[in-house]
Formats: C-alpha cells, structure tokens, sequence
C-alpha cells in the first residue's frame, strides 16, 4: 500500500551526526522518491549504517531533519508496520527457535499468532531456509542468518525497506533471488527501498536512483542515469585487437579526445564533447574497420564514477 | 506506549527469560540460595527434635515442638537486635520494640518461616542484582533491540521487559514458597496449616514488594549500559555497596547511617513488622522507589543511541 503523499518517501536536511569527535555525517541531505530502489553508496567508513540508524530511530542525529512518509523520524514509533530494516550488525537471540522469534515479530507489528507463523513460514521458504524454522539460529551459516534478516525485513506490509548490506555474505544464486525479491516489491507494491551495497554493478542493475557518501558527505545524489551519463567515456569490446595504425585512425575521429585500452580486445574513448553524433561516428568507423562492436557502455558506469568522486586510494 | 505489546513483550521476555545461560544460573542462584536458607533454619530443629525423641521417648511431633521452643527462645535476642533499627547503642524504647516485634514473629507466628523470611530479605536483592542485570544492556551490546524497535515504540520495550522479569521473579518467589511451606507443614508438623499457608502467602507478597525496586533499579542500570557485564557490576556493587556504606559509615557519623534508606535496605524489614502502619510506609516506600528507579530507566532508554 503506497502513501497518498506528494513528499518524497525519505527526506534528508542537512542531517549530522558525530561520535566523539568523529563526525560520521555532516550536514547530509537527499530526497528518496516514491517507490524507487534507492542505492546508498561509500566506502567504509562513509557513514551509510550511521544514515540507515538514523532512518531507523536506533540513533539521534545531533542535527538536521530526516522524514519517512512524511512522519519526522523523532516520532518513529508513527511508522510502526510502514518501514522494516535489516540492520546489518544486529543479532538474532540465540536460545530461541527462528520460528518464534519471527513469529514474535511479526506479532508486536498485530499479527494473531496463527497469522504470523504462517506468514513467517512463507518468509522463510522465499528466502530458502524454511527447513530451519524449528531450530535456533547456531544452525544457520552466516548466509543464511543473512537471508533470515531478510525475511523478517519482507514481513507484513512495509511501504519502505532499508536494506545495509542485504547481499554481503551471499552466494550469487542467493544474492539474485535476493535483487529478484526487491524488483518484485517495487513493482507488485510500489514499496520504495533503500539499499547499500559495496557491489556497485549489483547497485547499478538494481537501483533507479543513487546517493554517494564520503566522510559523511554527500557527494552526488540522484537518478542513476543522470549520474552515469555525466561521464564523456565510450567504452567497447572487440572480436580482436586494434592494430597501431587503427587505434591512431579511430583517434583521429572528429569529437574524440583519446583512445584508451582497459583489457584485451576492451578500448575506451574519451570523449571531448557530448552528445550521440561523436558515439556513432566511432561506431561507424569501427564497422568501417570490420569490426562489430560489443558490450557497448556510453557515459561513466557507477564505479568509475565513484572511484572519480571518492578517489582510488582504499580506506 | 500500547498494552498488547507491553504484554506480548513482557509473556515472550518471561517465557525466554530462563532459557538463556544467564536465565539457567539465574533460576538455579535463586532456588539454592532459597533453599540453603530453608535448610540452615530446619536442619537444627531436625536435629534437635530427634535428640528429644530419642532420650525422652517422646512422639516425634511434640519432639519437634518441644526442640523448636527451646531454638526460638535461644534466637529470640539474636532476631531482637536484628530489628533494632539503631546505628548507635539502642535505647531501651528501641529495644522493647525491638523485643516485641521479636515476639510478633516468633510466637505469634509460625516461628519458622519467619526466620527464613528476614535471612531471605538480607540476601534477596543481591539474587535480584544477578536475575535482572541483563534486563537491556546485553541486547543493546548485541543491537538485538534494533528489530523490535521499528515494531513497537521504546515505553513498550523497557516496560514489557521488566514487567517480565517480574512475572520471573513472582514465579521463583511462588516456587520457593510453595516448597518451603510444604516441607515445613508435611516433614515437621508443627504448625496449623491455615497459620502456615497464610504466613507463607504474606513472606512470599512481601519478598514480591521488596524486590520491585531492586529489578527497578537493576532495569534503570541496565539501560544506561551495553555491556552485561558493567551492568552486572554496578548493580552488585550498588545493592551490595549501599548497606555496606551505610553501616560503616554510620559508626563514623551517624548521618551516614540513613544512606540504607536511599535503597530499600532502610526500611525492607518493616514490612514483617506487628503495625499495620509500619508495613504500609515500608511497601508504599518500596513502590515509591519503584516507581523512581522505573521512571529514571525509563527516561535513559528512550533517549540513548540503541
């Protein structure tokens, strides 16, 4: 069920917070839009899980406004059953069974108890690990543990989602079915997903809009398209390797600044100018030589964007 | 704050407040420490009651009587001094109420159970600190919390969990009474049963009373910490600290002395006491304090970072 509001589904101003005298955000700010998938990207330390506790209500933020369906997250307890989190440092209890402590939850949110254990049980076979429900969570490998936060993340009707990390720790069979998961929400319930992630291509496949954190700071925020396509790059791969003389040749193209190898048989042009004419008169030229082009990509992609704005060094 | 998720919270805290380690060690402390008590008061009048029917030939019941008159006039000073509520040299007003509080419990009423009652109340609220201690702190370390909290409200959580300790404690308290009264009124003999049931029914409410503000107090501790272990610390040092200082200090400056009545250790004995007054300010003081240690964890738990 998707709220009857002209706000944004999350609304950040110049949000702070500090521990100690580290400052984890400073003065942070973006607009999540209604059900889209939202990807919060930073490198470690960037402050995303400070975001994700405060859009939660686990942490005070010293200052700044951060709303959720239009309710101010100081009154968070107005959100109940609207948003769930799979937060990505907590744990489950150890000496009770996955069933009923996912049936509990379920509960506090107004389930009766034979509604919630058969919801939590049909949670439970979307992420894989049904088999376990009896049986406490020492049975679970940490991939597992991580799909059964997903699960209670999926319970009931949440019209927001804040997944930190959902993916971390998965297989690629488990991580897909995972991205399959989120795409089917937004698209059957429209519910809007805020979702972090080191893996940037899973972050540019999945998510319509992105937000980059650095040292607390926001350093781009808004549609993902919008972003890739800030980049002048054109990047291609070929059925074979570029002679000299045919690199010098598809350099000479009216429009293109350089001609740049990544791997075998991949080239990148930089581009001086926007606009598709420069794009299609490399192209053309590249059929000229024979050569079909593959794994076309025009425009930056997320990680070249992000290692352009938070730089290459590792933290 | 809403009433279905304070009781859900406070029946799923109850019902897996025990299966933890920390619960198991909890809920056996309890027992051997209620126990051990019962043991140290029955064991003498055992004893005793077979040397009488062994040299007089008496029944085993008058046996018991009889042994259990001569214990009680031998404990009477003890228990007279225990209630004398003075850090100097009691006056003589002081040491006849003292006197006849004694009397109150020990001929008025089934001698017995009142013994086990005040040693119980002396090391009850230490057993509280290790039942309670962990009411929050180990799950705010853990952030076990953090998937309840965008389900129910933070009122809901602090209070659905102390409201299930104690529930947990009402039910060790029953079982140790309820064990206690059968042993002493089907092995001794002694006592009517309507005076034994009544008298059991009372210690064990009082004990309920009394341990209110120590799991309040624990819960407040708890909440301001994420460590079980610094929460299991300071609420020992506190309630174990508390009449420490207030006994050592009191022999210094007098003063000093009343630092027992900033926990219930001032006035928790008043509640076995003969005036129906006296025990109405003890448990209104423990409610009072109750209330106070609730409302300060309460405060700390719905600002802090979870």
């Amino acid at each position: 069920m998707t709220a009857v509001t002209t706000e944004p589904a999350i609304r950040i101003r110049d949000l702070s917070k500090s521990f100690d005298r580290t400052k984890a955000l400073d003065a942070v700010g973006f607009d999540v839009p209604v059900g889209s998938i939202f990807g919060l990207l930073g490198p470690n330390g960037a402050g995303k899980t400070t975001l994700f506790s405060i859009a939660a209500g686990f942490l005070r933020a010293d200052s700044g406004s951060l709303r959720v369906l239009g309710v101010d997250i100081a009154r968070v307890a107005d959100l109940q059953g609207r948003m769930t989190i799979l937060p990505q440092d907590a744990s489950f209890q150890r000496n009770v069974p996955i069933l009923e402590q996912l049936a509990f939850l379920r509960q506090l949110d107004g389930s009766d108890r034979a509604t919630a254990e058969r919801e939590v049980t049909e949670a439970l076979e979307l992420v894989g690990i049904a088999e376990y429900r009896k049986r406490g969570i020492h049975a679970l490998s940490h991939g597992m543990l991580k799909r059964m936060g997903i699960a209670q993340a999926f319970l009931g009707q949440p019209e927001v989602i804040l997944l930190d990390e959902p993916t971390s720790g998965l297989d690629p069979q488990n991580a897909r079915q995972i991205r399959d998961l989120v795409r089917d929400l937004q698209r059957s319930r429209q519910v809007t997903t805020l979702i972090s992630s080191h893996n940037l291509a899973e972050i540019q496949e999945l998510c319509d809009h992105v937000a980059i954190l650095d040292r607390g700071l926001v350093k781009a925020a808004g549609p993902v398209a919008e972003i890739t396509r800030q980049g002048r790059m054109l990047e291609v791969e070929l059925p074979r390797e570029l002679t000299a003389a045919e690199q010098a040749r598809l350099g000479e193209v009216p429009g293109v600044a350089a001609v740049e190898v990544r791997a075998p048989r991949r080239y990148r042009w930089s581009l001086a100018a926007d606009g598709d004419e420069v794009v299609i008169a490399v192209l053309r030229a590249l059929l000229d030589l024979g050569l079909a082009p593959r794994n076309v990509s025009a425009g930056n992609s997320l990680e070249e964007y992000f290692l352009a704005v938070t730089g290459d060094a590792p933290r | 704050m809403k009433a279905r998720h304070v009781q859900l919270i406070a029946s799923y805290s109850a019902r897996y407040s025990v299966r933890g380690g920390i619960g198991l060690v909890f809920l056996l402390l309890s027992l051997t420490f209620g126990l051990l008590v019962a043991h140290t008061m029955l064991q003498p009048v055992e004893i005793a009651a077979a040397q009488f029917a062994k040299g007089r030939n008496a029944d085993p019941a008058r046996a018991t009587q009889r042994a259990l008159e001569a214990i009680t006039e031998q404990a009477k000073p003890v228990v007279a001094w225990m209630l004398t509520p003075s850090t100097r040299e009691p006056d003589a007003e002081a040491k006849r109420a003292g006197d006849a509080w004694s009397d109150f419990l020990l001929d008025d009423r089934p001698a017995l159970l009142s013994a086990i009652f005040l040693i119980l109340l002396f090391g009850w609220p230490l057993v509280v600190a290790f039942g309670a201690f962990d009411l929050y702190a180990g799950d705010i370390g853990s952030r076990q919390l953090r998937y309840q909290l965008l389900r129910v409200d933070r009122g809901s959580i602090y209070f659905g969990r102390l409201l299930g300790m104690v529930v947990t404690f009402v039910l060790v308290l029953l079982l140790l009474g309820v064990t206690v009264t059968a042993y002493i009124g089907l092995k001794l003999s002694v006592y009517e049963w309507p005076a034994l049931l009544g008298w059991s029914a009372y210690g064990t409410l009082a004990l309920v009373v009394v341990s209110l503000p120590y799991v309040a107090l624990c819960a407040w501790l708890s909440a301001g910490f994420a460590s079980s272990f610094a929460s299991l610390t300071i609420a020992s040092l506190v309630i174990g600290g508390v009449p420490l200082f207030a006994a050592l200090g009191g022999r210094q400056f007098e003063v000093l002395g009343y630092a027992s009545y900033l926990l219930p250790w001032g006035f928790q004995l008043r509640l076995f006491h003969p005036e129906a007054g006296q025990v109405a300010l003890a448990a209104g003081g423990c409610l009072l304090q109750a209330a106070l240690f609730a409302w300060l964890g309460h405060r700390k738990f719905t600002r802090r970072d979870l």
